[in-house]
């Protein structure tokens, strides 16, 4: 694993970063509109926050993602800053399926900004977004091997319950700091429900789309995909211990009020986001410089 | 909020159904001349053989003092599974391929290996 880093040049690094960025803009566009579109003990104030973050982190992977063309391009022609701009290069970096997934996530990320509206034509659109933008993770890579329905539709499954966990931690961050603790009380025990459903489906997403691309064996630990894969899942692990936590023992305290309860939760967020950050970097190297 | 919720489900049934078919990730599988190898002539070509197509989009091949040998290609930047390309006469001295490219399924792939002229 990290003879694999050791080994990366100035673009791979900057796409890794790239790559990172683009998954939790995205992440956090989709999953702020699930969080507005599902959840109701949101209050007023923040519900009208998290419309206008939803709008600038689908404008960021906008961004992004178009940057990973220009990268990619370049990295093809050797890590020259030249072949970034070679319009021949940056052709058949477009037509090729990132170029495809950009499309599509661009196309979502401008249904997202539908969230800015409140009424049924913006609610239809922003969830109509989050979907292509989900899937516009299972247009490349290895979600396009055989079963190619089977793995797009898990990887977009995976993605859907990943935004949805990141909105509501950041919705629950913010409410941490910005409102009562019996406001984030409350929005903490309904997110703890929908998790009870989301969080298995997603684990289980994850688990069999790994299953299927090694071949329903146990890959071993000694290829950098394999230990890239190893690390994701004990950074996982920490994030489930610390969601079991503010579930099991935050919330109530929250809702019976607490006087450290509020604090406490703010913490375990703020490391839990910690978690998150990493598993997203992770989960960029491990597409960037091995494959399983 | 119901109608959100339909729209979601009818999005996410008709993209996967809408999903293209299934493509592939290439490996290499070999090369002209073999990693390592020790040639007592200059070799008459330079290639990789993949597993499955492979859109070759730079090759480099430099000798020990990081001077650079063009190499002539004729696969227009198409996806092969077999890229030869051919060098100019080789002086005696190590040399090594450095290649990037870009598989069907969209994956960047990149790869070196060497070989030895004797004199």
């Amino acid at each position: 694993m990290m003879a694999a880093l050791a080994s990366a040049d100035a673009v791979t690094w900057l796409s890794i970063c790239i790559k990172a960025m683009v998954y939790a803009t995205t992440l956090l566009a989709a999953g702020l509109v699930l969080i507005l579109l599902s959840v109701r003990t949101l209050p007023e104030d923040e519900d009208r926050r998290l419309r206008r973050i939803a709008v600038l982190m689908a404008i960021a992977s906008a961004v992004f993602s178009v940057l990973r063309l220009p990268i990619r391009a370049s990295f093809l022609m050797g890590g020259t800053w030249a072949g970034a701009l070679d319009p021949m290069i940056f052709g058949i970096v477009l037509e090729s399926p990132l170029g495809t997934a950009v499309a599509l996530r661009l196309v979502g990320l401008g249904l997202i900004l539908g969230i800015v509206s409140r009424n049924r034509f913006g609610r239809n659109s922003a969830a109509l977004g989050t979907i292509f933008v989900a899937a516009s993770f299972a247009m490349r890579g290895h979600a396009l091997e055989d079963p190619r329905f089977l793995l797009g539709v898990l990887v977009t499954v995976h993605m859907l319950g990943l935004a949805f966990w990141l909105g509501a931690v950041l919705a629950l961050l913010r409410l941490s700091w910005y409102s009562s603790p019996q406001a984030t009380g409350a929005f903490a025990a309904e997110f703890g429900r929908k998790a009870l459903l989301v969080v298995p489906v997603l684990v289980l997403a994850g688990v069999v789309t790994l299953l299927v691309l090694t071949g329903w064996g146990v890959a071993l630990l000694s290829s950098a995909y394999s230990q890239f894969f190893a690390f994701k899942l004990a950074l996982v692990a920490g994030i489930l211990g610390f969601a079991a936590w503010n579930k099991l023992r935050l919330t109530p305290a929250l809702h019976s009020g607490a006087p450290a309860a509020a604090a406490q939760m703010r913490v375990s967020l703020q490391i839990e986001a910690g978690l998150i950050a990493a598993v997203l970097m992770v989960t960029a190297a491990l597409s960037t410089v091995s494959a399983p | 909020m119901a109608l959100s919720h339909r729209t979601f489900l009818a999005a996410f049934f008709a993209i996967a159904l809408v999903s293209q078919a299934a493509v592939a990730h290439s490996t290499k599988e070999g090369t002209t001349p073999p990693d390592g190898e020790v040639l007592s002539t200059s070799p008459e070509t330079i290639g990789m053989t993949f597993d499955m197509p492979m859109r070759v989009t730079m090759i480099s091949l430099t000798d020990q003092d990081g001077a650079e040998h063009g190499l002539t290609r004729q696969d227009n930047m198409q996806p092969v599974t077999v890229f030869d390309a051919k060098p100019p006469v080789l002086a005696g001295g190590k040399y090594k391929v450095q290649w990037r490219g870009l598989a069907e399924d969209g994956h960047p792939m990149q790869g070196t290996f060497s070989f030895e002229v004797t004199d």
